[in-house]
């Protein structure tokens, strides 16, 4: 795989673009996660009002 | 009378695209996922260069990243002219989105390059045109993502960053031609040049490995410019709605006020 007199340096280019990726991508798919919940929060509170207006009227 | 909406109104709307983008991108996944895992192994696999020897495979993920991050910013272009001429939501999202994406593929393209350089130049950086041309993309990039840091409203961030995105395209021309333009230590396009597409000079025991590595890694920028700009609706979402609660909370004081 990694083998020569310049493994460390095909290995080390494979490895920065390696840890590069899989950070960029758990960032992205965190920050989407985190948002549909901020939204879905949104839309439980304005639920929960709905049905208390219902009650209240 | 009630009007038709046009081609961009049905399609290019933000729910539309979630709709859409939500279909698409588990197949994406799978796609990318299969491809990489298969660019990687013919990397793995190819001989080595007789002049060049193992640092021959650093080629498959250096090009691609260099290539890439010419596209995102290519691609950033585009959706500025769009935001800036049709106003268009989508075109600000993705053109937003794309910066740190296109910053990553470009700073991996110097590092690769700059590691590759050491054993074949016997020097990490060298400020020949190719190079500098690259690191000034580098710094277009970091310009973009600060200005979209610094306005806390979206569309004046999106006018600013857009004529940036706009005066810096005309860096493409000059990093893709910088190679036959001047006198340079990095060599010219072996594969990606109209007069060698034909008859590339790149040994064929090399092209599958570099065109596998080179689909993978554009399906996994176009993956990751769909995540990101989903997330990003979500979150112009969230921030209407929060106006809204605040709008919400300001009349109903008032109302409480006048009343009393």
């Amino acid at each position: 795989m990694f083998d020569g007199k310049y493994a460390g340096y095909t290995f080390s280019c494979y490895a920065i673009v390696a840890v590069v990726m899989v950070v960029l991508t758990v960032w992205i798919v965190l920050d989407e996660r985190r948002q549909q919940k901020l939204l879905d929060e949104f839309q439980a509170q304005k639920k929960r009002k709905a049905e208390g207006g219902e009650v209240a009227s | 009378m009630s009007q038709q909406p046009s081609f961009i109104e049905k399609y290019a709307n933000p729910t539309f695209f979630m709709n859409l983008s939500g279909k698409i991108v588990p197949w994406l996944t799978a796609l990318t996922v299969a491809l990489l895992s298969l660019g990687l192994y013919f990397s793995m696999t190819v001989p080595d260069d007789y002049q060049q020897m193992g640092t021959v495979k650093i080629m498959f993920v250096h090009v691609p990243m260099s290539i890439l991050a010419m596209g995102a910013y290519a691609m950033i272009a585009i959706s500025s002219i769009g935001s800036l001429v049709w106003r268009h939501p989508l075109a600000d999202v993705s053109a937003k989105v794309m910066v740190p994406i296109g910053m990553a593929f470009c700073f991996l393209a110097l590092v690769t390059g700059s590691i590759w350089g050491r054993p074949m130049w016997g020097t990490y950086w060298v400020w020949d045109a190719r190079l500098t041309s690259m690191l000034i993309l580098l710094f277009l990039y970091m310009g973009l993502f600060a200005i979209w840091q610094a306005f806390e409203e979206p569309s004046r961030a999106g006018r600013a960053a857009a004529i940036l995105a706009l005066v810096g395209s005309i860096n493409l021309p000059i990093i893709k031609y910088s190679v036959i333009w001047w006198n340079t230590l990095h060599q010219t396009a072996s594969v990606l040049d109209a007069a060698k597409i034909t008859k590339p000079a790149l040994d064929k025991a090399y092209l599958p490995a570099f065109f596998t590595m080179l689909i993978a890694f554009s399906l996994l920028l176009v993956l990751l410019h769909m995540k990101a700009m989903r997330a990003e609706i979500l979150r112009r979402r969230v921030q209407a709605r929060r106006m809204r609660q605040v709008e919400q909370a300001g009349s109903s004081a008032t109302a409480h006020m006048v009343t009393n």
